[in-house]
């Protein structure tokens, strides 16, 4: 009988996600510091930003931005996760939000503040199984929460028309047409998509399949590891035809907990 | 305890069901309703952008870093914002003045603030663009 080896495959996803956090904010201080720069008239505040009235001086926004990253880098080691992952899992929402409140909500942003609340509460590293297992359980259904969200949407808006790939097609020239005119190239697929539409159809059908069928990944094993491949194809064929990146599911975080990642070794200094 | 909490953890994530994802005022973070692909756009596009115009008259792409950001949208919001509330001047000259210090763009002598209608197949497979009415037009100064 094959043991799985649980609080190790949720400690690899507490370090993955916390690197990815600590990377998100790290590599995006630069633009943070650009938009909190805009003009106070083009603050929109979203989520818990909604507690200020007007934006806050830039000097805080990147100290907040900065121990919010260090916060996150100390998920990974583990050390005091009590009081180390709860202020991470706050300063990461705060801080991707705050990104989020000048008129362009970043809905990439939105699984990796989620599933840091959900470690912060179920991936302390002296938890038991039981807790690894529902810790697990957990941040797929978050995962899987948020595409059939996405799919709901997509057919409250526009309903079984979507399955004929015009909406898709529509949707494919508006976004590159708008890179185009705002100085950006158009995706790599974008034309040749353009100039046959019936793959669009068959493009439009899988989209849907794969975010409402989301739940089948709480089934776990092979079945939800084929969801997940699925669903990262999914995000490759969105950036091979809008240019548009998920990078945290396109690098596979949002996806670790579905693979058996324990088998992985991890160095001593990391605690499980 | 563990069983509540993750409960409610999921159930919170699955509150934006209740709200309209027409209605993307309704749309927040990190709980979001996912509206961004699922709006039918129609054929045709119309928006408001930064141009940069040569000696020549030629017409000439601006990147979003120009504009002020890196991010292609809140480029885009940056331009919409300063039109609602009356800055499109100002945001001309700030783009003027990122012109004026950029090497790769010294041909540009002119900025032009326009609101586009252009369909967006013709955009992306042609390069063709429909009718550019001007905003405001201001010099680059070098």
């Amino acid at each position: 009988m094959i043991t799985v080896d649980l609080r190790k495959r949720l400690a690899i996803v507490r370090i993955a996600v916390g690197l990815y956090a600590f990377g998100s904010i790290t590599f995006g201080l630069g633009e943070l510091v650009r938009v909190a720069s805009f003009p106070a008239s083009s603050f929109e505040p979203v989520g818990v930003v909604r507690v200020l009235a007007a934006p806050l001086p830039v000097w805080l926004v990147v100290a907040i931005a900065v121990a919010s990253a260090l916060l996150a880098a100390a998920t990974i080691v583990g050390a005091a996760y009590r009081i180390v992952a709860p202020l991470a899992a706050a300063g990461v929402l705060w801080t991707l939000g705050y990104r989020s409140s000048w008129g362009m909500l970043f809905h990439t942003d939105n699984l990796v503040a989620l599933h840091l609340i959900a470690l912060a509460v179920f991936a302390r590293p002296s938890g038991d199984e039981v807790t690894a297992r529902w810790g697990l359980r957990v941040v797929v259904a978050i995962t899987c929460v948020t595409y059939v969200l996405a799919g709901i949407a997509k057919v409250r808006l526009a309903g079984l028309h979507w399955l004929s790939g015009d909406l898709l097609r529509d949707q494919i020239a508006f976004d590159n047409a708008r890179k185009v005119l705002l100085g950006e190239s158009p995706a790599p697929f974008a034309t040749l998509l353009l100039d046959h539409p019936a793959i669009l159809v068959g493009l439009s059908v899988a989209t849907l399949v794969v975010e409402l069928g989301a739940p089948i990944a709480l089934v776990g094993g092979t079945i939800a590891r084929a969801w997940a491949v699925c669903a990262w194809c999914f995000h490759v064929g969105v950036v091979l035809t809008m240019n548009v990146w998920f990078p945290y599911p396109l690098l596979g975080v949002a996806f670790l907990p579905m693979f058996a990642v324990e088998r992985l070794r991890l160095p001593t200094q990391l605690r499980v | 305890m563990r069983r509540i909490a993750g409960c409610t953890l999921v159930a919170i994530v699955a509150l934006p069901v209740l709200r309209d994802p027409a209605d993307l005022r309704d749309d927040s973070f990190p709980l979001s309703t996912y509206p961004m692909f699922a709006r039918a756009r129609g054929s045709q596009i119309e928006m408001a952008y930064a141009i940069g115009v040569t000696a020549a008259g030629q017409r000439r792409v601006l990147t979003p870093r120009l504009v002020g950001s890196r991010e292609v949208l809140q480029a885009a919001t940056a331009i919409d914002r300063a039109i609602m509330t009356g800055h499109t001047r100002e945001l001309c000259r700030e783009i003027a003045s990122r012109v004026a210090t950029d090497a790769s763009v010294d041909d540009i002598t002119q900025i032009r603030i326009v609101h586009g209608r252009h369909d967006a197949m013709a955009v992306v497979q042609t390069g063709e663009v429909g009718r550019e009415v001007d905003y405001l037009r201001c010099p680059v100064r070098r």
